[in-house]
């Protein structure tokens, strides 16, 4: 029992990864394709595998293995530009409520313009979008993104810049 | 754009890692209160919720037992995106998986049953208990569908594991419960852990843990072992169209929801003894209309 003590196959270890690893996988799918049931099966999907491969698979390998898996359904489907479009119809839900400590002049973000940038950011690059919403949604860190899509941080930092260089572009005169 | 500016700087300009002077030097410019106004918008965009709770369930049901209707598979069919190739792989992984021992209890029916080290296990109507007796040793595990009483010999340790959550005895008499979207766990003697993807409990006597879609309760319990043992199922709190399921193992019903979404909660009990009470009992105090369709299917709602 001491030797497999961090065998993902003890159900405690795999729980925690799951805990650990499976919502960012999801979101992470979730803005690759704009397609939330998609992203859920996709997790589902990995995560069944990992499971099936626990004795094979050591935990420190397991998040570049969920993300292989996942990448590799992923790119089965690029090529549908369905998932691209039910991005648009599956319009991301805009919190209007304000947010303390914004400096007042920024508080009002009117409807308009949040219209405008949601589907800016839906328009963006596949990956600068991973990349973007990642940092600014799901407050993952530049070196914890370029694990995620096995990048340089220095590369993360180039799609961010570019991201919103181009959200800037596209929005136009705000 | 000026000449200083790579193509990192506004992803440094996030992380508050400009200089001085290309801060003040940025934020002089023109385009600052754009890119201040993007970035303060995309703070309204809100997090997507994910259902996790399902997705773990759906992941240890597909490794330890058999497929069920509810599977992965299914949605992938729907998306039909032509990766048939990868689950006929995972298919026939689950059929080479040796299903072992399987002890079931018929509509209307309770069964009995002793595990491998000696105890004692009730099942309730429509409830299915799986196990591998030549693996006990390794793996002390048995997977239920529906509801089952555990009487658990002193000293002897095992899991049992169901959609909702796992439960490892640590102690004496427990009951689970497991239904789509429902998993309840009661302890009438020493202590029972309960682990969900969301948390990890320790039940002692008395003690009942409800997991509903996800939304955990505890409370507390008056009787000392399942009222359904002694011929008369008891609820606390549950969602009518569980009541409704429980109803259908008993009696060999079928309920038909005609405008009627089961919601209602429902506390009470009804007794094994008789049909028409039992209808009576749930649906009459709930004041939902019900007729007989047949002598197996009860229409409800108007």
């Amino acid at each position: 029992m001491a030797e497999k003590k961090q065998s993902l196959c003890d159900e405690t270890n795999f729980d925690h990864l799951f805990k650990k690893e499976g919502r960012t996988l999801a979101s992470y799918l979730y803005y690759k394709f704009g397609d939330k049931a998609l992203a859920q099966d996709m997790v589902q999907e990995a995560f069944i595998k990992l499971w099936h491969k626990c004795a094979e698979v050591p935990l420190e390998k397991a998040r570049g293995f969920l993300y292989t898996v996942a990448s590799n359904l992923a790119t089965s489907m690029v090529r549908h530009d369905q998932v691209k479009l039910r991005y648009r119809e599956q319009v991301m839900k805009v919190n209007e409520r304000r947010v303390e400590n914004e400096s007042p002049e920024f508080v009002i973000l009117e409807k308009e313009f949040m219209e405008k940038l949601k589907n800016a950011i839906a328009r963006l690059p596949v990956k600068q979008r991973e990349a973007y919403l990642l940092n600014r949604v799901e407050k993952k860190t530049y070196k914890e993104i370029s694990e995620i899509m096995d990048v340089s941080v220095k590369a993360i930092e180039k799609l961010i810049h570019k991201a919103l260089q181009k959200l800037r572009n596209e929005i136009g005169d705000i | 754009m000026s000449d200083n500016r790579d193509d990192t700087f506004l992803a440094r300009w996030l992380n508050n890692e400009l200089s001085e002077e290309e801060k003040r030097e940025f934020e002089a410019s023109a385009e600052y209160s754009e890119y201040q106004k993007i970035i303060a918008g995309t703070k309204h965009i809100e997090k997507e919720e994910f259902d996790m709770d399902s997705i773990l369930s759906n992941v240890k049901e597909s490794k330890k037992f058999t497929l069920r209707p509810a599977s992965p598979m299914k949605t992938w069919k729907a998306w039909g995106y032509g990766i048939a190739a990868s689950l006929a792989l995972l298919v026939g992984f689950f059929f080479l998986y040796d299903p072992g021992t399987v002890v079931k209890a018929g509509i209307g029916e309770q069964q009995v049953a002793s595990l491998p080290g000696g105890s004692q296990v009730v099942l309730n109507a429509g409830s299915t208990l799986t196990y591998n007796a030549s693996d006990w040793e390794k793996k002390r595990e048995v997977k239920l569908e529906g509801e089952a009483y555990f009487k658990v010999k002193p000293g002897s340790q095992f899991s049992v594991i169901s959609g909702g959550g796992k439960v490892t005895v640590l102690g004496t008499e427990f009951n689970v419960w497991d239904a789509q979207g429902l998993f309840q766990v009661t302890c009438y003697e020493g202590s029972v852990s309960v682990l969900t993807s969301k948390s990890d409990n320790t039940l002692t006597l008395g003690q009942s843990f409800m997991s509903l879609r996800g939304e955990e309760t505890l409370s507390d319990v008056e009787e000392k072992q399942p009222g359904w043992t002694l011929q008369r199922s008891s609820f606390k709190s549950v969602p009518v169209r569980y009541v409704l399921k429980a109803l259908e193992n008993q009696f060999n019903l079928q309920f038909e929801y005609n405008e009627f979404d089961g919601d209602q909660r429902f506390t009470g009990s009804f007794p094994h003894a008789d049909k028409q009470t039992a209808l009576e009992i749930v649906l009459g105090s709930l004041q939902i209309n019900y007729r007989q369709k047949d002598s197996r299917t009860v229409i409800l709602g108007d």
